[in-house]
């Protein structure tokens, strides 16, 4: 059975314990208390086959941004949240994907973008399409979920678990040549 | 040279691009002829044919037709060269470029249009572009600088004609060393790159040793020169620190990206390439040439064969001519024999004659053979030798750009050094000499003459003091303090010469300069969008280049600056200026994020920097409610403008435009930055010890959370406040600045937490925000370890545990909370804390009557035993009255005061309902009072000891009142109370750990020494002891304060007289100070009380240190201690409402109080000595 070691991402009062521990628990938490660090397990079936998620769930407040590179090391999915009723949250999104890159000094990191809190439509401030064009640009899926209502949340893990298989097979393309970098 | 474009087409578009470039240089410049002109034309159809082609392609077939067009434009561009041009390279490069971007594997019918349109500009650009250089070339101005000025100029100027490709290789064909020479080139341009990669490398390693080198040397000296505040040039210096820093992170990351991408790795990559090809080529060069050799050595043998065999039948066939003759002339006998032998040579010449011709066969087969390996090596040759010229001119192509990457790069890191140069250059001019010291001297505390400081605000505000006088006399001080902010080079030369004249020219020209603006509505920028701190400055044109203060860049143009406190900023700039008008001269830039904070607090009389108090002020004011402040990250953009505002205009920063969390953020980004943290690093490891044993203590108060009896509870609770008492005491180790700060911090973050129904924030949420931004460990090594993980929590737990018991921890309760309201103090203790208390209390009670009676047997204590006594009647009957009336106690101040201090017990002890009534009553209170603290406390101190000397009077029969006239006559326990406070801080300077040793050392000798020395020892151990089990010892606490009091006293000898607790007091007296020390060890350890206790054989239980030490003492004392350890809060307020208030002041916040506000405290209660003696 493969294990999948999963980090999610994301700045703070975004929902990313809410999002894992509906995953992992089925139920949503109220409380709001700043997560500094939670691990997860939880098997599930994606297409299939059993899988074995290890999910790390982050602190997203500043504070603990120097413990980032940390996380991301050991990970290898990311799933980056942010709120889609916080404008900023989706801002600090894009320096966490460039910090992964970094990293993983690899492109093809397996990543989810996830707009969370979608049942708050009327308060939204990202439009579905700002994070769907994100998510284009940098190639990964997107999704918007709610950890309240429970919407897209297994759907979410699950994908992931798929951009980790997909990023395991071997790569056909070439990188280009070393002319290429220059330029 | 087409196929190789295709190929390299296909490759990448870079190289394709670039070997259409590369290759064009190869050709000659062929003669621009008009009747060229017919040919072009059509030619130049065939390109716009093949552009048609390829915007109609489809996907699958985009690649070939891409190659097509630049096959075209190759050959359009190779034929009349004068359009080789960089426009239209660009632009085919920009087409490649798109059509390559497209992953055709994802294109559909939806995103089609999309990503069509892209290619479909980039196509147009380019037919534009070419028609342009077409047409201008028709009309007979081509413009040489767009074509390639480069390989144009080489061709002209280097080589009479550079050979093109063809002619390179046919003239290398027709040597017949060609291939040696071509690969001999090839192996120098490979040495030749590797010369050239090695001096790069070098160099760059050295420059980024230098530069690591500056960039550590600009650290230290800007850590070194931050520090000199009022300095000349100051900021300036660290501003060409930082740029230093930032430059050589410049330079440092240049070279990395030399050293990797940019040149030294393509150019190896190119070189062992080629090396690895070369010797390939090589190899198979020397096979087909060995082949060669061994043809032609064959064909030599075939030929020498075939003249053999040649002779041979030659031989043969004279032989059989001679044997023809013979027998022609001698014909007869011998005919027969003859005509045999004739026979016989014919054969043999026949013989001969075949393998002659086979011979010939052979040789013609191996000439045939030759023939075809000479072509074929000749074809070979060509071959090896364009393989071998592509492989050069790709290298020359890698060369080419990485060169081209190398020289731009270095010229990259440099340019913005002659920039940064200028405008510190500039921004030295600006400086007006004198005008730093003149800072420095108003700056100084204003104990001086109040004239000095204002001659000295004038120089100021003056370009130059000296030149003041015969200004002043002209009357334009106003112009001066116009000119002065403007101070550019320019009026700074102007300024000189003028300055010795009489001022009225100078102000003349002032006076036009500044008619317009001083309408207060702004001048010139009346209709500019403003923002609202912008609206409060009094603009008008800038006069000569400065810095923008908001956005940090040069103003030159179209700039406004504040005639009073000469701000300088872009007109667009106003929209957004968060910088209110100071109505004095701007400080120059601040260094505020990143910088000590000791630097920071030595500006500010209580050590609290404004940066701190600004936004902790605004968020109270409107964000308590928001939720998630402080957790919810603010926009970046926005915080750094903030924090630049701030450092550009310290507290004029008008912040009331500005988000909530942007505030928040602010300050946490402010906090973390400093090198080090409001806690310490020494203290570091100290607090999360005791966060651990808190963590402890939490897990366990959670297990027996459900056995509420159960004893251990009640230690729990002890522990707990010995905790919160050790936090007191490492916190008193801080530095004031810091310790004030923490202290304005929490109380504010306590605030916060009061509102977390709203804004989610609780003290746990506060604490995992605030922990590493408070205190951390100091960083060994830049990586985050770990171990500093793991030390997550427990960061986050000290400050928890500093916003949850901040009342406690800061004495802030007492100042408000004495006066006005308890319950607050007891509202922070934890509830489980409490009921504990109050159980331990209540077996203290029956403690109590067998410790009174003890007492009353010792000789000098008797009225404080009969107090005591009175007190335990007075719970007994009076318990809920006295409950309730506490507060009126007070101002009863009667035989009540009896009363006053039991009823406070009696409330915790006896019923717990009205213990709770207080606490909701205060809570209101203390939200109300907010930062002014430091002030109440020595009030509430004052009361504490008046309340304790109205005890010690209640002791003595008298109605002790808390009023001040009664107090007069308690003055005496009062004066007690001083003088303890001054052991207290002793104490409190001495290390606890000392004390607890001491203590245990006093325990023993407290069992050696007499039955009353023990007693005395045990009353202040049980005093202690309250303090610590209830943080805040009520009128209980206060008792059993007296009784320290009166030890002290004793010491002194008054208490002695006195009487109240004369029992103990005496002994503990003689004992002096130490006795009283190792008490408060006591708290802290239980097993000596108990020992202490057993002695006296009344308490052995947990409870056992303060019950037993209270027993020990008197009556009043174990009442005492029992009323703070039930509901700190309560028992404080009532103690501080009686009288008994000394006890709290003692256990919790004496150190506090009496480290700061000891001098009046002092003087106060030796006042009342005087009175009562």
């Amino acid at each position: 059975m493969r294990e999948y070691k999963v980090v999610v991402l994301g700045s703070g009062g975004v929902g990313k314990s809410a999002l894992t521990v509906q995953f992992v628990t089925g139920t949503f938490i109220e409380k709001y208390d700043p997560t500094i660090e939670d691990f997860y397990r939880k098997e599930i079936e994606v297409d299939a086959s059993p899988s074995v998620l290890e999910i790390l769930d982050t602190a997203g407040t500043e504070q603990f941004a120097s413990m980032r590179d940390l996380y991301i090391k050991n990970g290898q999915g990311f799933i980056l949240v942010y709120s889609l009723v916080n404008q900023q949250s989706f801002q600090d999104i894009r320096p966490m994907r460039d910090q992964i890159i970094r990293v993983k000094r690899y492109e093809k990191v397996p990543v989810i973008l996830v707009g969370n809190k979608v049942d708050l439509e009327s308060e939204r401030e990202v439009s579905l399409s700002e994070g769907r064009a994100l998510a284009e640009e940098w190639g990964c899926p997107f999704m918007e979920t709610s950890a309240k209502s429970k919407t897209m949340v297994d759907e979410l893990f699950a994908e992931i678990v798929r951009q980790m298989n997909y990023a395991a097979q071997p790569d056909k393309d070439d990188p280009c040549c070393s002319a290429c970098n220059i330029q | 040279v087409f196929p190789l474009i295709a190929f390299n087409i296909k490759r990448s578009q870079s190289s394709s691009l670039s070997s259409i470039s590369s290759n064009s240089d190869c050709y000659d410049n062929p003669v621009v002829d008009p009747e060229y002109i017919t040919q072009l034309v059509n030619d130049v159809r065939k390109f716009a044919d093949v552009l048609l082609y390829l915007k109609e392609a489809i996907c699958s077939e985009v690649h070939e037709r891409l190659g097509e067009l630049l096959r075209v434009l190759k050959a359009v561009i190779n034929k009349y060269q004068n359009l080789n041009s960089v426009d239209i390279l660009s632009a085919a490069g920009t087409v490649i470029a798109k059509v390559k971007a497209v992953n055709f594997k994802e294109v559909n019918e939806e995103n089609k249009r999309e990503l069509f349109s892209e290619i479909f500009s980039s196509i147009e650009t380019l037919a534009f572009t070419f028609g342009n250089v077409i047409s201008d070339f028709l009309m007979g101005d081509v413009d040489n600088g767009s074509s390639l000025g480069l390989p144009v100029s080489r061709r002209n100027a280097l080589f009479s004609g550079q050979l093109r490709a063809e002619e390179v290789d046919s003239m290398l064909l027709r040597n017949d060393s060609g291939i040696e020479s071509a690969l001999s080139y090839a192996k120098a341009w490979s040495k030749y790159t590797k010369d050239v990669v090695a001096w790069v490398e070098k160099k760059l390693s050295l420059e980024v040793e230098c530069a690591k080198n500056l960039a550590k040397m600009a650290e230290t000296a800007k850590a070194v020169v931050g520090h000199q505040d009022y300095m000349p040039f100051q900021s300036i210096f660290i501003t060409a620190f930082q740029n230093d820093i930032e430059n050589n992170q410049l330079w440092q990351q240049t070279a990395a990206a030399l050293q990797s991408n940019k040149f030294v790795q393509p150019i190896l990559g190119r070189k062992n390439e080629l090396d690895r090809q070369r010797k390939d080529i090589k190899e198979l060069w020397q096979r087909e040439q060995k082949k060669m050799v061994e043809l032609e050595a064959a064909l030599r043998k075939a030929k020498s064969l075939y003249t053999q065999r040649q002779d041979e039948y030659e031989k043969a066939k004279s032989c059989t001519a001679r044997a023809e003759e013979e027998q022609l002339s001698s014909s007869g006998s011998f005919v027969k024999d003859f005509s045999k032998q004739l026979e016989k040579k014919r054969r043999l010449e026949e013989e001969a004659l075949q393998k002659a011709e086979e011979a010939n066969e052979h040789y013609k087969t191996s000439m045939a053979e030759v023939e075809e390996k000479r072509n074929y090596l000749e074809n070979f040759k060509s071959d090896v030798l364009t393989q071998l010229r592509e492989l050069i001119y790709q290298c020359d192509l890698t060369l080419k750009a990485a060169t081209v990457n190398l020289f731009q790069l270095q010229h990259a890191q440099v340019v913005s050094l002659p920039v940064n140069c200028q405008s510190l250059c500039e921004s030295a001019k600006l400086y007006d000499p004198g005008q730093q010291y003149s800072e420095y001297v108003k700056s100084l505390p204003k104990e001086g003459i109040p004239i000095e400081p204002g001659s000295f605000e004038t120089q100021s505000s003056q370009s130059g003091g000296m030149c003041s006088d015969s200004e002043s006399a002209g009357g334009s001080s106003e112009s001066r303090s116009m000119d002065s902010p403007s101070a550019s080079p320019g009026d700074f030369k102007r300024r000189l010469p003028r300055t010795p004249s009489t001022g009225t020219m100078s102000s003349a020209d002032d006076l036009d300069e500044r008619e317009p603006p001083s309408p207060s509505d702004c001048g010139p920028f009346r209709n500019a969008n403003m923002s609202k701190a912008a609206q409060t400055h009094k603009l008008r044109k800038l006069r000569a280049p400065s810095k923008c203060r908001e956005c940090d860049s040069l103003v030159v143009f179209h700039g406004a600056e504040c005639e009073e406190c000469s701000l300088a900023c872009h007109k667009k700039c106003l929209e957004t200026l968060a910088i209110q008008c100071g109505h004095k001269k701007l400080h120059g830039r601040l260094h505020l994020f990143g910088v000590e904070f000791a630097q920071a607090a030595k500006n500010v009389p209580d050590g609290i920097p404004f940066i701190i108090k600004k936004c902790t002020s605004e968020i109270e004011s409107r964000a308590l409610n928001v939720k998630g402040i402080y957790r919810v990250n603010g926009a970046k953009s926005r915080v750094e403008k903030l924090c630049q505002a701030f450092e550009n205009g310290k507290d004029l920063v008008e912040l009331s435009e500005l988000y909530a969390h942007d505030i928040s953020n602010v300050l946490k980004l402010y906090l973390r930055q400093l090198p080090e943290p409001l806690i310490l690093f020494r203290l570091y490891n100290e607090f999360i010890g005791l966060a651990k044993e808190s963590q402890n203590i939490n897990e366990e108060l959670d297990a027996k959370q459900a056995s509420p009896r159960s004893k251990k509870r009640q230690s729990i609770c002890i522990e707990l406040n010995r905790i919160i008492i050790k936090i007191k005491d490492l916190l008193k180790q801080l530095p004031v600045p810091n310790y004030n700060t923490l202290q304005y911090l929490i109380g504010h973050l306590h605030r916060v937490t009061e509102q977390c129904d709203e804004n989610k924030m609780s003290a746990s949420n506060l604490g995992i925000i605030f922990g590493p931004t408070l205190i951390r460990p100091r960083q060994t090594d830049a990586t985050v370890s770990l171990s500093s993980l793991v030390d997550y929590p427990y960061q986050a737990r000290v400050v928890e545990l500093l916003i949850t018991y901040y009342e406690k921890i800061f004495d802030v309760s007492l100042k408000p909370l004495l006066n006005i309201s308890q319950p607050e103090e007891t509202a922070l203790m934890e509830r489980v804390a409490l009921s504990a208390e109050e159980r331990e209390l209540q077996q203290q009670r029956k403690s109590f009557v067998a410790v009174k009676e003890g007492i009353l047997i010792t000789p000098s204590e008797s009225r404080a035993s009969e107090t005591a006594a009175l007190f335990w009647e007075l719970n007994n009957s009076k318990n809920i009255k006295e409950q309730r009336d506490s507060d009126s106690f007070v101002s009863l101040g009667e035989d009540i005061s009896k009363a006053n201090l039991f009823p406070e017990k009696r409330t915790r002890q006896i019923t717990k309902v009205p213990l709770r009534v207080p606490r909701t009553k205060p809570t209101t209170r203390p939200l109300s009072l907010p930062v002014d603290r430091i002030l109440p406390p020595c009030v509430l101190n004052e009361r504490n000891s008046q309340n304790a000397g109205a005890v010690s009077p209640e002791k003595l029969g008298r109605s002790p009142t808390i009023e001040e006239v009664s107090e007069v006559k308690a003055v005496p326990a009062a004066s007690t109370c001083c003088r303890l406070p001054c052991y207290d801080t002793q104490m409190l300077r001495k290390t606890w750990d000392k004390q607890y040793k001491q203590y245990d050392i006093t325990a023993r000798t407290a069992m050696i020494v007499t039955n009353v020395p023990q007693e005395n020892r045990a009353l202040e151990r049980g005093t202690a002891g309250a303090l610590s089990s209830s943080c805040s010892p009520g009128n209980n606490s206060a008792n059993a304060i007296l009784s320290k009091p009166y030890s002290v006293s004793a010491g002194s000898g008054k208490t002695a007289t006195e009487g109240n607790s004369a029992d103990a007091n005496p002994l503990t007296t003689f004992r002096a100070p130490r006795t009283l020390q190792p008490p408060p060890g006591t708290f802290y350890k239980p097993p000596s009380n108990k020992s202490k206790q057993n002695g006296e054989g009344s308490f052995a239980t947990a409870c056992a240190p303060a019950s037993a030490s209270s027993v020990l003492h008197q009556d009043n004392t174990v009442k005492l201690a029992r009323s703070s350890a039930l509901p700190s809060g309560d028992p404080e307020q009532n103690t501080n409402e009686q009288g008994t208030n000394s006890e709290d002041t003692h256990p919790t916040d004496l150190k506090p109080i009496y480290q700061r506000l000891r001098p009046k405290r002092i003087q106060e209660l030796e006042h009342r000595e005087a009175h009562f003696v």
